[in-house]
């Protein structure tokens, strides 16, 4: 035995539905689905064999099978009405405030509401409309709406026919209305009447007051019975169509005129209306020029009684009661017995009405959203063409197809909703559309903020580092400048210490006077002017001149003291500066006390020993610390400082004589020979050898890390130097006037020559 | 449809295994299987392996699928191409039989012949006068085709 999954087939492992479920093709109990129950019967046709379960391989009776078939799906459709009951119990059950959301889906019939289409426009005029000649005969119109686009101008379709919504005070004024109208030739087009449906205000589901006063939603609960959800008018749609055929045969069946039909039960109104019709042109141009005339109070009695109908329909709604409507049911009940044909007839053609409005698309006016788009028959209409059906049906199906083609009509009132919210829809996005170009703009403004400031951002930071840069730059320019200022005092620092060094020089020839050392301090100035600017040369040979007038009153004293006391006094009145030559004096006798003192020797070992000093010292200031050195000790103390060289120079003395024995003689020799007594114009090669010689000596002097031999060849060259300096410029400034001096430095230097 | 089912048939095979047999598609083809048979222990197939292949037909399991053994077998029911004389496989076939149900029949098939019926009759022949002879020719092919 297969096992029974009891939702999916064993054969053909599909799911089994309800219509599946109930098939029992076999004693045995072995449960397929109707497509392989179908299959297995098809093949044995074809095969010309018996059709067998799978199960137990008895064959199939299939005129039982049918049979429990037919069965089935008369099950199957109970079934499936219980669930749509349940359903509704369900949406309708929770009235909570966080309940009413489901109810958006939900429309609710208005027993008072009557919508009607195949209008001729002549006649699109609610002031007219509400007359007694119109709709006004059936009962008390609250609301006369015909359906306008949002322009206002009144929809027509292609036949040139309008769509009304009125509302009436009781529900019997609308069920009468309906019974009239629907189906009714009105100049030549046919009429279609039924009940409107309404859905809940949007602010009411949210729990929130309604702020429209003109609001034609619902604000309450409406009944179980009237309320309908979408799904159900989906599933209703599709079998409504099936009617349509029924309906055809019975279109032939028709009233026509040119005046709305009176109430049906009122036969008074019977011979009313066939006076009307022998009237009617007459009335239709009076009745024309009323509307004309009173066109802009209809506009005014419009927006009244859409408020007194609002508070109508809302007091209308609470006394609402099963029995009464119970009582109702069967009042129409006993009206429909006459109108049998018609009514199934009108709801077939309702239906067909409505879908070509549909397909039309036309859209309904915001005025007219309150009640949709589509028209419910009554419950009239509904009996009737449950009681034509019953020839194709059994009872039991007559509430299976009675709600079915109500929820169809409701499935067309979805459509229109579903146009209105889709419009809605597309106007709420086209203004999100809008509120995101608008956003979209903002951002765009942002960005272009964004993106101006960024280059701002960029562009100051940037600024910043220019400015920082530049700064920097300019700092360093500063720097520059300041080096190049820095660089300029020192250049100007330079120039200043050679100044002040010139200075120093030309204090010391006036401040010296006549002493050995102020004379080798200038004669070592000199010498160092010449290193640093050879363009110095004439100072060189000014200051040697000075150098030499200086060096003569020494020597001249120092030559009388060897003699007579008395040339001394004379040579001094001839010098002819009083202090300074008083003072030189006594710096000429102190010389001659401390040679005296210093030296026991012989005249000429004190000669000899006063020129290496002098000698010393000549080669001592080619620095300028050792210079100043000198000047301070000659300045502060010069006797002590005197005794100080002198010691110097016995000490180079002796350390020269030890190193090597023939150079001072051949110095000497050389002294000798200028000794000699020439012409001047003889004399003069002797000034160039030695002016050759002062280059080497200074040469010799740069040279400070010399070895010992050219220590010793500098003295001596100093000395040839100096001795022929001396003679030399005895001869130049003195050589006429002064024969006697000449003559006695003559001797002076024979005797020397001698005593070596 | 047929796919659906053999799907199911699979997953079936493969959650609740026949103690004696296996089976499943050999590739992608789920129309194309390869199914393997244990021989019965009390019969002169024991201790080999047959190879069967099965195709399933497009209107399955409405028509049989075609079962065939790829292994010599010396059975009275089954010739040298391997066709197989079962009922089940032929008019007696049902929708409610499944893939599992098919293999079970073929081992107690081989268990128990019915020469009756034969594909080969020289065996069936064999299989009554010298059952002897039968077993051990059975055994002997089983031990060159099956074991190896």
């Amino acid at each position: 035995m297969a096992d029974k999954g009891g939702k999916s087939c064993p054969i053909c492992t599909e799911e089994m539905d309800l219509t599946d479920q109930q098939l029992k093709p076999c004693k045995c109990g072995y449960e397929i689905c109707v497509w392989c129950w179908h299959h297995i019967m098809e093949m044995a046709q074809k095969d010309e064999t018996e059709s067998r379960c799978p199960a137990c391989r008895s064959p199939y009776d299939k005129e039982r099978i049918v049979t429990m078939a037919a069965n089935c799906q008369r099950l199957v459709a109970e079934m499936n009405s219980q669930h749509k009951k349940k359903m509704q119990k369900l949406n309708l059950k929770p009235k909570s405030v966080d309940g009413r959301k489901h109810l958006s889906d939900v429309r609710v019939i208005q027993r008072n509401l009557v919508y009607i289409i195949g209008l001729p426009l002549n006649l699109a005029d609610e002031e007219l409309l509400q007359r007694r000649e119109y709709f006004g005969r059936y009962g008390k119109v609250m609301k006369v709406s015909i359906s306008r686009t949002a322009n206002g101008i009144i929809q027509h379709s292609a036949n040139s026919s309008c769509c009304v919504y009125i509302t009436y005070s009781k529900e019997s004024e609308a069920v009468q209305c309906i019974q009239s109208v629907h189906c009714f030739v009105l100049e030549g087009r046919p009429l279609r009447a039924c009940f409107g449906t309404t859905k809940y205000c949007h602010a009411w589901l949210r729990n929130v007051p309604c702020s429209n006063r003109d609001c034609l939603y619902l604000h309450d609960h409406g009944s179980h019975e009237d309320s309908f959800t979408k799904d159900e008018l989906v599933l209703a749609f599709a079998r409504s169509r099936v009617q349509q055929i029924i309906g055809a045969t019975n279109n032939l069946h028709r009233r026509s005129g040119n005046v709305l039909p009176p109430p049906v039960d009122n036969p008074k109104h019977m011979s009313s209306a066939t006076k009307l019709v022998s009237q009617s042109p007459l009335d239709k141009c009076e009745n024309q020029i009323k509307g004309f005339a009173s066109g802009i109070g209809a506009v005014t009695s419009t927006v009244l009684p859409a408020v007194t109908s609002w508070v109508r329909c809302v007091s209308g709604n609470l006394p609402h009661d099963t029995s009464s409507s119970c009582s109702g049911n069967l009042a129409n009940r006993k009206i429909e017995a006459s109108n049998d044909p018609q009514a199934l007839v009108s709801g077939v053609a309702s239906t067909e009405r409505s879908i070509n409005i549909r397909k039309s698309g036309e859209a309904e006016n915001s005025s007219d959203v309150c009640s949709n788009g589509a028209f419910v028959p009554s419950e009239t209409n509904n009996h009737n063409s449950g009681g034509n059906s019953k020839t194709s049906f059994m009872d039991n199906d007559q509430d299976t197809v009675a709600p079915s083609v109500s929820t169809g009509f409701l499935e067309l009132s979805r459509q229109h909703d579903f146009n209105i919210d889709t419009a809605v829809g597309i106007n709420s996005n086209g203004d999100v559309h809008g509120l995101c170009s608008g956003l979209s703009s903002i951002s765009i403004n942002i960005h272009l903020e964004d993106s101006y400031l960024t280059p701002d951002s960029d562009g100051l930071p940037f600024t910043r580092n220019s400015i920082d840069s530049s700064l920097g730059q300019h700092l360093q320019q500063d720097n520059e400048y300041s080096t190049e200022h820095s660089s300029t005092p020192a250049f100007w620092e330079d120039i200043i210490v050679d100044d002040v060094l010139n200075i120093d020089s030309k204090q010391q020839k006036f401040s010296k006077g006549i002493n050995y050392s102020s004379s080798s301090g200038l004669h070592s100035s000199c010498l160092t002017q010449n290193v640093n600017h050879s363009s110095h040369q004439p100072f060189q040979q000014d200051q040697i001149c000075h150098q030499n007038h200086f060096r003569k009153p020494s020597t001249e004293s120092f030559n009388e003291h060897l003699e007579t006391g008395h040339v001394k006094y004379g040579e001094s009145k001839d010098n002819g500066a009083g202090v300074d030559s008083m003072v030189a004096s006594d710096m000429g006798e102190n010389n001659i006390i401390s040679d005296i003192l210093s030296l026991e020797l012989d005249a000429w070992e004190g000669s000899l020993v006063n020129l290496l000093g002098e000698s010393d010292e000549l080669y001592r200031p080619f620095k300028a610390p050792i210079l100043r050195k000198v000047q301070d000790k000659n300045q502060s103390r010069f006797s002590f400082a005197r005794q100080d060289d002198f010691m110097n120079g016995a000490s180079n003395l002796l350390q020269s004589f030890a190193v090597t024995g023939r150079d001072p003689e051949g110095n000497f020799s050389s002294g000798a020979l200028m000794g000699n007594k020439d012409t001047l114009t003889g004399k003069y090669p002797h000034v160039f050898p030695s002016g050759n010689s002062v280059p080497s000596d200074k040469l010799v002097g740069s040279q400070s890390l010399v070895p010992s031999n050219f220590s010793c060849r500098h003295y001596w060259q100093m000395v040839s130097i100096f001795l022929g300096y001396r003679w030399l410029g005895l001869r130049v400034f003195y050589v006429g006037s002064q024969l006697v001096y000449a003559i006695k430095l003559q001797k002076l230097t024979k005797s020397q020559d001698d005593k070596r | 449809m047929a796919l659906k089912r053999i799907n199911t048939e699979l997953k079936d095979l493969q959650k609740d295994p026949p103690v004696s047999c296996s089976a499943g598609p050999v590739t992608n083809d789920m129309f194309h299987w390869q199914a393997t048979i244990m021989g019965p222990a009390n019969s002169p197939f024991a201790g080999g392996v047959f190879l069967v292949s099965i195709h399933f037909p497009p209107d399955y399991p409405f028509k049989p699928p075609k079962v065939s053994f790829r292994t010599k077998v010396f059975h009275p029911n089954i010739n040298s191409n391997g066709s197989i004389c079962l009922d089940i496989l032929k008019e007696q076939w049902s929708a409610a039989l499944t893939i599992s149900k098919v293999l079970l029949s073929i081992c107690s098939l081989l268990t128990d012949p019915n020469p009756d019926d034969p594909l080969v009759p020289e065996i069936a022949q064999m299989y009554k006068t010298n059952r002897t002879k039968y077993e051990a020719t059975a055994r002997s092919w089983t031990e060159k085709y099956a074991m190896g």
